[in-house]
């Protein structure tokens, strides 16, 4: 199959980086030359996966404004061709590409890493999440050696600028606030419960438990770990009352008692 | 070869998922874009159960790239048997063309070179394909706008050739018939007349933009009187064939595809009549 493979390497390489000298391939018609045959192919493969991108960075698109958005997205094109069989994963390298590439406005990489674990979130594979009944039938002296396992839709972020905040003001259709840097990095979880995508800041403490329960720490570690917030007699409770939190947010999927699945 | 007349459907699309649930809409079939649900979970697949539980499903890909000079992508084929045996289509239906090689996807639904050697090609694919899917597989001819000088025969010779030799059915788009025919310059109903009757399983109906001297297939118009005119000969050629609209792009409310959708049925109850008579 040279002769196949010649000419679809010609054309692609046409599509992808405008090389290649595919016109003399191409039969042309009095009324529409090679070249603006091929430049109808060159121009809807550009424009699909700007539009891709789009649909995956929206929020990131209004904040840019459209022609700052199709800089970006071209330069993205150029060095990142798609080798996916759906064009819904196209844009996974974005918040790196920005990271790299747009080192002055490091706050756009964090605002592409929100709307790409947004997508992630919404995805993720479908699974059941725990009731408190069903942890409730654990006797207390099991409890220590509980592990859990989150739902596969929870991604836990850090997020060093206040980009939520933008995120959100353009959602709602309000002015983005300018960006700012925090002290130390704000952590986010982001999940779904009931098909819609959740999210919320997380205290110290529940950072910290939410990292060693994804660590595969047990409930009794993750009491341990407490103690450098609340004191040693208070720590099972607060312990208890992050569970309680997590299990009516849908977060947990399973819990591992003594190597059982609950 | 027995056709299945499925009736008269739509493409389901993510705008029209509430609305379909909601109202149970006079729409025989629906047509999911297989990558759409190629995600691990969440609403795509919630909303096809729920609608698959009152209406048949066809799948049909955009990616499987059947002319492509790399090798298959099993992976790929692997997801959509695993689709398809989760959601049980009536049929796998994907594109008479390449998408991309050297492992990329350009996303487009690039034409082949109409050679022999294509032919060859792409026959010893379709056949590990339908034999991977156990089922019979149906391809689509695809709009275009280039022709390759190094092309020996007409479109329709290509596709029927293929067709014969791979034993795969025929999506018709009467739409992409329309606008290559204006592109490259030939007469639709020569088209039609070369085509194997016995395995034209679906058809395809959409709207265009015309650009002038040339035409593009951008799925965002109503379709215009020269498609329906094409459509009404199609099925005094081939009979009854479950057809359907595709509306990818400026998507307007269910209740305007479907009025679109029954004049489809229209013309087709017009021309059954007459071929009765």
């Amino acid at each position: 199959m040279k002769p196949l493979m010649n000419l679809q390497n010609k054309f692609q390489s046409y599509l992808v980086t405008s090389d290649g000298d595919i016109n003399a391939y191409i039969e042309e018609t009095k009324k529409v030359s090679a070249t603006t045959r091929l430049e109808i192919y060159s121009n809807a493969y550009r424009y699909r996966l700007i539009e891709a991108l789009s649909s995956n960075y929206p929020i990131l698109q209004t904040y840019l404004g459209d022609e700052l958005f199709q800089e970006l997205a071209l330069l993205y094109i150029a060095s990142h061709p798609s080798t996916f069989k759906s064009i819904r994963w196209f844009g996974d390298q974005l918040e790196s590409f920005l990271r790299e590439q747009y080192t002055e406005f490091p706050y756009l990489a964090e605002l592409a890493k929100i709307e790409w674990h947004m997508t992630l979130t919404f995805d993720a594979p479908d699974c059941e999440f725990i009731n408190i009944e069903a942890v409730m039938q654990i006797p207390p002296s099991d409890w220590p050696m509980m592990r859990f396992i989150l739902h596969p839709s929870v991604y836990l972020l850090d997020f060093q600028w206040n980009v939520i905040q933008i995120w959100q003001r353009i959602s709602q259709n309000d002015d983005p606030c300018d960006p700012t840097r925090y002290d130390i990095s704000i952590p986010y979880i982001f999940w779904r419960k009931d098909l819609m995508n959740q999210y919320c800041s997380l205290p110290q403490d529940e950072h910290y438990a939410m990292t060693s329960m994804i660590n595969g720490f047990s409930f009794g570690e993750i009491c341990e770990g407490l103690c450098q917030w609340v004191d040693e007699q208070d720590a099972p409770l607060r312990a208890a009352s992050l569970l309680k939190g997590w299990i009516k947010s849908g977060l947990i999927s399973e819990i591992i008692n003594n190597g059982e699945f609950q | 070869m027995k056709k299945t007349f499925l009736g008269y459907g739509l493409g389901l699309r993510t705008e029209h998922y509430e609305t379909i649930l909601d109202t149970k809409p006079a729409v025989d079939w629906f047509e999911v874009i297989t990558e759409n649900y190629l995600v691990p979970g969440g609403k795509p697949h919630y909303y096809l159960n729920k609608i698959r539980e009152n209406y048949p499903i066809v799948m049909h890909g955009v990616s499987m790239s059947i002319g492509s000079s790399d090798s298959l992508d099993w992976e790929y084929l692997n997801d959509v048997k695993s689709l398809a045996n989760k959601i049980e289509p009536q049929w796998i239906s994907d594109h008479l063309c390449w998408t991309g090689i050297q492992g990329k996807n350009t996303h487009d639904l690039l034409p082949l070179p109409y050679t022999e050697e294509t032919i060859q090609h792409v026959v010893e694919r379709i056949i590990q394909i339908q034999d991977f899917f156990k089922q019979r597989i149906l391809i689509e001819n695809v709009s275009s706008y280039v022709s390759y000088k190094e092309s020996t025969m007409t479109e329709w010779d290509f596709l029927k050739e293929i067709s014969n030799r791979a034993d795969c059915l025929i999506l018709l788009d009467i739409n992409n018939i329309y606008v290559s025919s204006v592109n490259h310059e030939f007469q639709p109903e020569t088209y039609l007349a070369a085509l194997p009757k016995n395995r034209i399983q679906q058809i395809h109906l959409a709207g265009h933009s015309n650009m002038g001297d040339y035409i593009i297939d951008t799925h965002d118009h109503e379709i215009i009187d020269p498609v329906w005119n094409l459509f009404a000969m199609a099925l005094e050629k081939y009979g009854l064939v479950s057809t359907m609209i595709e509306r990818d792009d400026n998507i307007p409310s269910l209740s305007a595809l479907i009025s679109e959708l029954n004049h489809a049925k229209k013309i087709a109850g017009s021309v059954l009549m007459e071929t009765e008579a």
